[in-house]
């Protein structure tokens, strides 16, 4: 049995250049990457790092122009398990008005089952459990365009579960949702890895959602710049500006203290850990 | 604009005629059709009528609901009744001026017409109530699957038909968000002639069709993760199935073909001087 993982090897990605005679442009370069199972890795960059381009590499959607990517021990050039790849790794997209084909909410979670030819008490079964697994059972007979843009997503995210993927990659989920949209979607992202053991790939610009993960994958100009525990990563502060990405606002604030001479831990990533800290911090200024 | 546009005219509802199997409301409804073609005699229209009153009675869709259904092609029912009124001859003249005379079989054929018209927009418009577009588009899937043989293409024409109904509402949000924006830089839609409305159209309609193109190669990525490779070797969550409803409204609609049959053969010699 292959270990179930995502192995990226000396990536090179190229947009082929135009008939004028445009070059083409790298987009990858060798990139070197392993997500192993049961992992959350978020993946961050600015626009144009290649990180979507990265994402679209992991089912198939897109094909290296040079080196490798296997997935769970199928290379993802062997064009006749194209589909076991995609059933291994399922991917939601930005807008979830575009992502989902049914009028009906229980229909467009079928739709890939259908289209992998499950039979049908199976699909009804694991329909069920997918929309229960988002929280959008109750839905099941709403027209999509009755929903909210979360729950939308979330819809979306049950289309892709209903598939039972060992892996799900989310590129930028959240980005066209509004702030309730966002936290649903980011909960439901969690209880993926925590309840059903799903490796989540979450590709994002926001920082207090990278911070939720267990791993942060920093991507600049194509290449890996950055790898390691959310912690390990918000530390650096200057690195992270210095490549036009923000920090999570707490580490800036904490980070702007330590400018100014006042003792705080570097890697602190939420408010409560904050509060934590000026609290300590207060005390014991008061005791002295 | 209006967010909640029902697409069709569907009722929703649990009646018998609602959970019949689509296919099956299909084919009786191009049964109908033939049906009201075979009705010959002025008798034959009455088991026709009392056939549509029990079907709107069983549906629950109130009867006013026909008079909604006729408003829009009245002006074509009053113009073939016109055309026929003038131009049929006949032995029984009531009326002559000139190259116009009305005629007893003229004023038979153009009513036998209208009420042709009315019980078959009746007819097909309790079809589309009572049934969702999704699952009329279904229908169409299978009921033309037989012809996937000669490569007609079946699947492909109704997964169109359930992405188009899918992203009216879409396109229609969109739209209106579009019309408010040009609405905002000053764009002037409601004042001026019929081309220059027209012409204010263009900046609507050009932001709308490249959205559209953006979001069908959207939809056909989010597709292709999905596994869509066509028709073949797909399942369906939801099986059609005909049920004792289905069977039981074969046999009513069969039975009205019957009677009519036997109504046209009965000789009824007191109806001569209409014919």
């Amino acid at each position: 049995m292959e270990k179930k993982e995502i192995k990226v090897s000396d990536l090179v990605f190229t947009y082929p250049g135009d008939e004028d005679g445009a070059p083409g442009f790298d987009v990858l370069k060798n990139l070197n990457l392993t997500i192993h199972q049961g992992e959350f890795v978020a993946v961050l960059g600015h626009n144009g790092s290649g990180k979507s381009t990265l994402a679209k590499h992991f089912n198939a959607i897109l094909l290296p122009t040079s080196g490798d990517v296997v997935v769970c021990g199928i290379n993802t050039k062997d064009e006749d398990r194209i589909f076991d790849i995609r059933q291994q790794v399922g991917m939601v997209f930005q807008n979830p008005d575009n992502q989902i084909v049914a009028t009906i909410v229980e229909e467009d979670v079928a739709f890939a089952l259908e289209n992998l030819g499950v039979e049908p008490s199976e699909i009804r079964r694991r329909v069920d459990d997918a929309l229960k697994a988002v929280d959008m059972y109750q839905y099941r007979e709403h027209a999509p365009h009755q929903l909210s843009g979360g729950q939308k997503q979330r819809v979306a995210i049950a289309g892709i579960l209903a598939m039972r993927p060992d892996f799900i990659i989310l590129d930028e989920p959240t980005a066209m949702l509004d702030p309730q949209g966002r936290s649903e979607v980011m909960r439901t992202i969690k209880e993926l890895g925590r309840d059903y053991g799903t490796t989540v790939v979450l590709i994002t610009h926001y920082m207090d959602e990278a911070v939720q993960a267990d791993r942060v994958v920093v991507i600049d100009d194509g290449t890996i710049l950055r790898d390691g525990t959310p912690k390990e990563v918000f530390t650096q502060v200057e690195l992270l500006k210095k490549v036009g990405l923000d920090v999570p606002q707490v580490t800036e604030l904490v980070y702007e203290l330590r400018k100014e001479g006042i003792d705080l831990p570097l890697d602190i990533l939420t408010e409560e850990e904050c509060y934590q800290a000026l609290k300590k911090l207060i005390s014991e200024k008061v005791k002295a | 604009m209006i967010k909640d546009i029902t697409i069709g005219q569907y009722f929703p509802g649990h009646s018998p005629v609602h959970r019949m199997d689509p296919r099956m409301k299909l084919i009786l409804t191009i049964f109908y059709i033939v049906i009201l073609f075979v009705v010959s005699n002025p008798f034959g229209f009455i088991p026709a009528v009392l056939f549509l009153g029990f079907a709107y009675g069983v549906s629950k869709i109130p009867i006013k609901m026909i008079a909604k259904s006729i408003k829009p092609i009245l002006p074509i029912i009053i113009f073939t009744g016109v055309l026929n009124l003038l131009f049929i001859d006949g032995e029984n003249v009531l009326f002559a001026a000139g190259p116009i005379h009305i005629t007893v079989q003229g004023i038979y054929t153009s009513l036998k017409m209208a009420l042709r018209l009315v019980l078959l927009i009746a007819g097909t418009s309790l079809m589309t109530y009572t049934t969702s577009p999704i699952s009329l588009t279904d229908a169409i899937e299978q009921l033309l699957s037989p012809l996937k043989k000669v490569h007609f293409p079946a699947h492909e024409l109704a997964m169109m038909m359930s992405i188009a109904l899918r992203f009216i509402p879409t396109l229609v949000e969109e739209t209106d968000k579009i019309m408010s924006a040009q609405k905002a830089r000053g764009a002037d839609m409601e004042s001026g002639g019929l081309i220059q409305r027209a012409k204010a159209l263009i900046p609507i309609m050009i932001p709308l069709f490249i959205s559209a193109f953006r979001r069908a190669e959207e939809l056909a990525l989010a597709m292709e993760c999905r596994c869509y490779h066509g028709g073949e070797g797909r399942t369906r969550m939801k099986q059609l199935r005909y049920t004792g409803v289905d069977f039981a409204a074969l046999g009513v609609v069969t039975g009205l073909l019957l009677v009519i049959i036997l109504l046209n053969i009965v000789p009824m010699p007191f109806l001569d001087w209409l014919m």
